[in-house]
């Protein structure tokens, strides 16, 4: 498809439409909305951590400790459902990636590692020299992840036709560059939001909500024109992600609610990437790639249709009784619990 | 140095040492429970504590386990992305489920961890510990089942694909049970947990050796009693599990059965060789492999020499037999002289309870201590031999008389600095996360933590008191 057909073309007047077919398409880019919203959190704390880890420690911990290993779950359940959806595209995607890939994934075991370290660790200084490791680590993972995100919606910087990257365009294009400020700014808005944390001004959060809109939309418009004519066909449903995003920032101004505030903002992050994966729909590469072609027909695809769904209502299931445990359950409901003898 | 061969390094070093990371969390979390409920049931610290210990290296065993799972499922995606290009279509589903399971451990194990002083009904607490074993060990018959359906494909129409390359007869379900499956769990799964047990084993016997006050001593022999009978108990479908692998083998792989043991030629009344050395029992290899001393046994001229594994796996399979006969003889007189003991110790002679059980007691006597340190470094060798043995003896292939290893991996360039990079990184986290656990595990305020319990749940009886006492114990 030229560059030029495709700026013209949108999903829906093309015909393509958001149809049933496309629903493997959007339960992998649910997976890795879960996982992005996680982990983009995870970064800002891991920001926070290299930046001052003394001053946000009581901030950092409390999220990170019980969650990480699930966000490395996600990961994987990312990949491998890529895998299990796409089968047709896994060897060029594993032949092009390879670099990238190999990187962020040994440096996402180092996170893991210092981050586990730290956690048990008893002495101060090891546990400052650790975090930082583990901030650090996670910020590199970050920035290749969004460039390998990005140049899947892009193209820059990849040939499909020798499957290789040339890293210095695919690292420092200028869509790479303005979408990883865009997500910085918007893991700022969250992270500030969600932890209350207080610098500078009050209206922080809101100035980084906006930087991060402008870096979105000036990219997407100059690299990615089919999937801005797309935006400015579904934009009602922007303009609700939008509203959710008013209502959780005028909840956390005025004080109200916190909890509901900051659910809104989780709900909000959600939803921005499920609509990004809507405008992007059913196109990877800039087009180059169709994936309602690609997507798995056949007995497998229902199997793996009723494994989502069981194997879903059970993690489902045990996250509810995770976050009960962790987030709602205070330690002192068991003061002290002894062999046998547990003292209420 | 060519692409290929360092995308077998590669793989070969990063999975080398993932299955011991792997191998101790599947254990660690069977002991950690059991040792739980045992402090719980007879109201004992020393348990309890120690289950407590174990949980917190569980954490970092996951950590490092799971952070190296995911390294090595990225690296069977792009150092073999035509492998996995098939296994996509067709044996998808073990690793998709394998996921799930995934999920529901690192969910339990949060919850066991971070809740065991929230949770008042310690049964629901020893339920989320019970269910990271499960979840665990469930994860490790999956991947298995996928290396079953490398070394005995299924689930489509391997005529037609060979000759056109084109999938079809695809049957999704069938290969969670390939020929190969059920033996393969049995033997693989079991060895893993086995050694995984063991290295826990080892690590309680050094500390116990080394412990300088009788609390200690008590403390670390709780973990030795539990990870021996866990060994004891494993052991039975490791050795079945191996014996009954040479047969399918010998139906089902015969090439592999050919190098493993050496037949260059096809023959009946065949015997059995141990390092070039014949076992002077005619027909023992027929024997073994058909139930018939006269039966015929396959060779590798069955095959062109271009599909034949290279031939050292012979002598890894021959090691890797005899070590496991020796940590069989192991467990057994450990088992012999806990029982004697015991019979012993409930008779009215038990002040002149003999030496020997003293001796060979694995929980009791110094010397099978220090054996049982020994035995945990062979345990150790022999899954790396197995696990070699097991895949070397498929060379050529990747997927068993379907396709060949060169043919599906990546020849980019990249392979080479990032196999070193993956090589220098993994063996950095391997001797880090080990020096942590110990710091993690040391002993330095166990006995200040055992004062937090009341003194009736620290009380060590008489007749629970360890007779060895090692140096400085007194």
């Amino acid at each position: 498809m030229g560059e030029k057909d495709l700026q013209q073309r949108t999903a829906c007047d093309n015909g393509e439409g958001i149809k049933m077919s496309a629903i493997p398409f959007f339960v992998n880019y649910g997976i890795l909305a879960a996982f992005l919203v996680l982990f983009l959190v995870e970064v800002g704390m891991a920001f926070l951590a290299a930046l001052n880890y003394e001053k946000f420690k009581g901030l950092i911990m409390p999220y990170i400790v019980p969650i990480w290993e699930i966000n490395g779950t996600f990961a994987v359940f990312y990949v491998v459902n890529l895998e299990a959806t796409y089968p047709s595209l896994v060897p060029a995607v594993g032949t092009l990636f390879v670099a990238p890939l190999i990187f962020s994934f040994v440096l996402y075991a180092v996170h893991n590692g210092f981050l586990a370290y730290s956690e048990f660790i008893e002495k101060k200084e090891p546990e400052r020299i650790f975090m930082i490791t583990y901030g650090i680590s996670t910020l590199i993972v970050a920035f290749v992840a969004v460039s390998m995100l990005t140049s899947s919606v892009s193209a820059i910087g990849i040939s499909l036709k020798t499957l290789s990257i040339t890293s210095y365009t695919f690292f420092l294009n200028g869509f790479n560059i303005m979408y990883f400020i865009a997500i910085f700014f918007l893991i700022l808005t969250i992270v500030f939001i969600l932890f209350s944390v207080k610098m500078y001004s009050p209206y922080l959060p809101l100035v980084f909500l906006v930087i991060s809109l402008i870096f979105l939309f000036v990219p997407t418009y100059i690299y990615t024109r089919y999937i801005f004519n797309n935006f400015l066909h579904y934009y009602p449903i922007f303009i609700v992600v939008l509203l959710i995003f008013v209502v959780s920032f005028l909840l956390y101004y005025l004080e109200r609610y916190k909890l509901v505030s900051k659910a809104l903002l989780v709900l909000g992050s959600y939803m921005s990437v499920m609509f990004y994966g809507a405008l992007e729909y059913p196109y990877f590469f800039n087009g180059a790639i169709n994936a309602s072609n690609a997507t798995v027909t056949g007995p497998i695809a229902t199997a793996e249709d009723v494994i989502t769904i069981v194997g879903g209502l059970a993690v489902v299931i045990f996250m509810a009784v995770f976050i009960y445990f962790s987030y709602f359950v205070k330690e002192g409901k068991v003061k002290k619990t002894r062999a046998g003898s547990p003292v209420k | 140095m060519l692409p290929t061969e360092m995308d077998r390094i590669t793989i070969a070093y990063s999975l080398g040492i993932h299955i011991l990371f792997v191998s101790i969390s599947l254990a660690l979390p069977i002991i950690m429970v059991v040792a739980e409920y045992i402090g719980f049931k007879r109201k004992n610290a020393y348990f309890d504590l120690l289950s407590r210990r174990m949980s917190k290296a569980m954490v970092l065993f996951f950590a490092i386990g799971t952070a190296s799972g995911i390294a090595v499922a990225v690296q069977l995606l792009v150092l073999w992305p035509g492998f996995m290009g098939l296994v996509a279509s067709v044996a998808i589903l073990p690793f998709y489920v394998e996921v799930f399971a995934f999920f529901m451990e690192g969910i339990a194990l949060g919850v066991y961890v971070y809740s065991w002083d929230k949770i008042a009904n310690r049964h629901l607490h020893m339920f989320f510990g019970a269910m990271i074993a499960f979840f665990a060990n469930l994860s490790g018959v999956l991947i298995i089942m996928v290396n079953a359906w490398m070394n005995t494909p299924n689930g489509f129409n391997i005529s037609a694909y060979l000759s056109s390359g084109v999938l079809t007869g695809l049957s999704p379900l069938s290969v969670f049970a390939t020929p190969s499956t059920a033996i393969e769990v049995m033997h693989a799964l079991g060895s893993t947990l086995f050694t995984g047990a063991f290295l826990i084993l080892t690590y309680f016997a050094i500390k116990f050796l080394f412990a300088k006050s009788a609390e200690l001593k008590y403390y670390f022999k709780s973990g030795l009693k539990i990870a021996f009978g866990l060994v004891s108990l494993v052991f039975i479908p490791v050795g079945l599990g191996g014996t009954l692998s040479m047969g399918m083998l010998g139906t089902l792989e015969p090439a592999k059965y050919s190098a493993l043991d050496m037949n260059l030629v096809p023959h009946s009344n065949a015997y059995e060789y141990l390092f070039g050395w014949k076992v002077p029992i005619p027909g023992l290899q027929s024997f073994l492999l058909t139930g018939k001393t006269s039966g015929t046994v396959p060779g590798l001229s069955l095959f062109p020499k271009s599909d034949w594994p290279p031939l050292f796996v012979h002598s890894t399979f021959d090691l890797m037999t005899i070590f496991g006969i020796v940590l069989g003889v192991f467990i057994i007189v450990g088992l012999i002289a806990i029982a004697v003991r015991y019979y012993l110790s409930k008779s009215r002679n038990w002040k002149h309870k003999p030496k020997l059980s003293q001796i060979f007691d694995p929980v009791y006597g110094s010397f099978m201590t220090y054996v049982t340190i020994f035995m945990g470094a062979i345990a150790m060798i022999t899954l790396e031999l197995g696990w070699i043995t097991d895949e070397v003896g498929r060379q050529p292939w990747i997927v068993y008389d379907v396709v060949k290893t060169y043919t599906v991996s990546n020849l980019s360039g990249w392979v080479i600095p990032l196999g070193i990079f993956i090589m220098v990184m993994y063996t950095f986290l391997a001797i880090f996360t080990v020096f942590m656990v110990r710091r993690i595990l040391t002993n330095e305020d166990i006995v200040l933590k055992l004062k937090d319990y009341p003194s009736w749940e620290r009380k060590i009886s008489n007749s629970e008191q360890p007779v060895t006492m090692a140096r400085g114990s007194k």
